[in-house]
């Protein structure tokens, strides 16, 4: 069929493209991709991503059968729930472990990285949401646009519970308040807010960390009523040895990533990979097949580096990025400019490494949760840079995101001060791309990678 | 050896030839719809008046918009790196380099060997560039070059949006007709520009020397206007335009040792 030759690429077996032709073909039809998107598709999976290595071909195999199970979801599970990214995944985390029968995901995660990232077809959706409650030129956040475009369409089921969350964003749990009222949801809201004494940091207050913990029961306990299925000690016990786990794996291909030059991986592909193993494994699919394709993951990068073998040149500059982008075409730029991206915002794992003193699974959850914001992660950012011995960063960010409109430009003046890190700030969309083109921002970062290799050369001089 | 630099930009491509880093002769062009042919020309007109042909032409650096589409070229290299090494060349002291083009700004900070330090350039607005000065010309029927000694004589500068060209224009409009003098008109013009790429700057910061560099340099009140903005005193090299595709030249030069 028409779609073969994609799916083999994004790493199907050939008898499971023939168990799953009916499923398939319905959420195609769902989704109004046709066989030019399809082709497209094909394209841009070949030209911006690391086909080479199986590990990735078979994580964007992943992503598309996390699609096709969101797209059928209402059909084929007892129960949706959605959950707001990127703020509680732990949440999500456990409540994925409850039963197969619930379906749990952040859609516009999973939405935007491939009817975006893989078949260049996000607009629709998007301007959805711009014609109803997210008008374009107010600087809405696009993740919102797709979630919110996606179940105008048609695209995504209206779930049966939103857990929403206004302690990093006030635009989510405005959004899903409408949401709720117009299609009769109930929501969950954990909330809180996110304002922290930086001299405090890493640790946060207890009172804060007790109180967005009771917020996490309170929506549990939301999710039983709705679903009739209770998140238990032994369920949050196996969600948190899950999640532990997937971090080993993941910092595993971080640490061969940090210490590998020529560096084995892309931005590209890092950005893939990582979104799946560390930050969205907490969707229903997903959840399944990620630890081993980690594992596949690291094999694959090692076999590179033991060849003395990567994707830039010996002695590239090191640089830590803020988001991934979803989108291929701006990550590409990073990678064409000859810079080796050691760290993003969704890799930086080592967050979780600090240890807590905290006995409660959502206490503990809570801790880490906090951490990861506004001013505390400019510090973490810095402290990312200096002990990763980065030669740079570039911290990009959607003007349209509430959270890191401001973050960045207080860690670049964090990160050049106190480090003498040069630091390049990008403003742009990661999922848009009518917010922002690859070649407008191709100069500034032609010019900083140039810059940073020529300090580079002057100091091995 | 001969080598040469060449700076294909939105307005204008540009090409400097040097010989032992001297200066054998420059050419300026519009660059117009097809790059590869401005490319073409300007390098043609440098090598005319050095009384050379492009077989003596040891290697060749480009730089501008249009770097990677430069058919003869060795080397494409950002023109923000070339701009420093070209206003190193011709200012060593300096310091902060405002390069205002057709349709970009950029301040870029270089330390004592003329190497990128820290760099700051607009992105998604063309106010502050040459492109903004030219609507403004074009509304108020005046040649651009005249633009600069006019504002000179403005003594009340017009309130003027800095954020964008396109309102800007509409603005102008209905200031002239609330009968606002021609100078002002201009001077606010100026200083809306200004404004916007000191205001733009801020980021990497000022250090003395600042040198301005690019088409717009020639015009001598935003000199004054970024002078009185900056406090600082602002050195415009004797031929602007060209600092780019110097720059360049001057890196094809230390690719050949």
């Amino acid at each position: 069929m028409y779609y073969d030759e994609l799916l083999r690429l994004c790493g199907y077996e050939p008898e499971e493209i023939e168990n799953e032709r009916k499923r398939i073909e319905k959420a195609l039809e769902k989704l109004e991709l046709t066989p030019k998107d399809i082709d497209r598709g094909v394209k841009r999976v070949s030209q911006y991503f690391d086909i080479e290595l199986t590990s990735i071909r078979k994580m964007m195999g992943l992503w598309l059968k996390s699609l096709i199970d969101l797209v059928l979801a209402r059909e084929e599970r007892e129960k949706i729930i959605y959950c707001a990214a990127p703020p509680f995944p732990q949440l999500a985390n456990a409540m994925v472990m409850v039963s197969k029968e619930i379906f749990v995901t952040s859609p516009e995660v999973t939405v935007s990285q491939t009817l975006g990232g893989i078949f260049d077809k996000l607009n629709p959706v998007l301007e959805a949401a711009e014609g109803d409650l997210l008008p374009a030129g107010l600087a809405y956040c696009s993740g919102l646009q797709v979630r919110l475009g996606g179940i105008i369409k048609g695209v995504i089921p209206v779930p049966d519970l939103l857990v929403s969350s206004g302690f990093v964003c006030d635009e989510t749990p405005k959004l899903d308040e409408l949401v709720s009222k117009r299609y009769g949801i109930p929501v969950a809201y954990v909330d809180g807010v996110n304002d922290e004494l930086e001299e405090r940091w890493p640790r946060v207050s207890d009172k804060r960390i007790e109180y967005i913990a009771q917020e996490a029961r309170d929506a549990l306990a939301i999710f039983e009523e709705v679903t009739g299925y209770k998140v238990t000690e032994e369920v949050s016990q196996r969600a948190n040895e899950r999640s532990a786990d997937l971090l080993t794996r993941g910092n595993r291909v971080l640490d061969l990533i940090r210490s590998a030059d020529p560096s084995p991986i892309s931005f590209v592909d890092m950005g893939i990979a990582f979104r799946l193993a560390t930050r969205v494994a907490n969707t229903t699919t997903v959840s399944t097949d990620t630890g081993g394709l980690v594992d596949l993951l690291y094999r694959e990068l090692k076999e590179r580096v033991n060849r003395g073998e990567g994707v830039l040149p010996k002695g590239a500059p090191r640089i830590a990025m803020g988001l991934p982008w979803t989108e291929p075409t701006g990550a590409r730029v990073i990678d064409e400019a000859g810079l080796a991206v050691i760290v993003d915002m969704t890799t930086i794992t080592e967050l979780e490494r600090i240890p807590s003193e905290y006995e409660d699974y959502w206490e503990r959850s809570a801790e880490a949760t906090l951490r990861f914001c506004g001013i505390k992660f400019a510090r973490r950012f810095k402290q990312i840079c200096k002990e990763w011995g980065v030669d740079g960063a570039i911290l990009n960010y959607p003007i349209g995101c509430r959270d890191l409109c401001v973050a960045p430009v207080k860690s670049r003046d964090i990160i050049m001060k106190e480090l003498g890190v040069p630091v390049l700030l990008l403003e742009c969309d990661h999922i848009d791309t009518r917010d922002y083109s690859a070649e407008a921002m191709r100069n500034r970062v032609e010019a900083f990678a140039e810059m940073l290799k020529a300090a580079k050369a002057a100091k091995t001089k | 050896m001969l080598v040469a630099g060449i700076d294909v930009g939105a307005a204008t491509a540009k090409a400097v030839i040097l010989n032992d880093r001297e200066v054998l002769s420059y050419a300026i062009s519009p660059t117009g719809f097809d790059v590869v042919n401005a490319a073409n020309e300007v390098i043609k007109l440098a090598l005319e008046k050095a009384n050379c042909s492009m077989n003596e032409i040891g290697f060749i650096v480009s730089t501008g918009y249009a770097r990677s589409a430069v058919p003869f070229a060795n080397k494409a290299v950002t023109e923000i790196r070339c701009h420093a090494k070209g206003a190193h060349f011709q200012l060593p002291a300096v310091r902060t380099i405002i390069d205002i083009g057709g349709q970009d700004s950029k301040v870029i900070r270089v330390n004592e060997k003329g190497n990128v330090v820290n760099f700051t350039m607009n992105d998604k607005c063309a106010a502050g560039t040459g492109r903004f000065f030219e609507v403004m010309a074009k509304v108020l029927g005046l040649d651009i070059n005249e633009m600069g000694a006019v504002a000179l004589k403005s003594s009340q500068p017009c309130q003027i949006s800095s954020t964008c060209t396109v309102f800007a224009e509409s603005e102008m409009v209905s200031l002239r007709a609330q009968g606002k003098r021609r100078e002002d008109l201009i001077g606010g013009i100026h200083k809306a520009a200004v404004s916007r790429i000191v205001t733009m700057g801020k980021a990497v910061g000022y250090e003395r020397e600042v040198v301005l560099t690019g088409g717009v340099a020639k015009n001598i009140g935003v000199k004054k206007f970024l002078e009185d903005e900056i406090k600082m005193e602002v050195v415009i090299p004797e031929e602007p335009q060209i600092t780019g595709a110097l720059g360049a030249a001057l890196l094809a030069d230390a690719e050949l040792g």
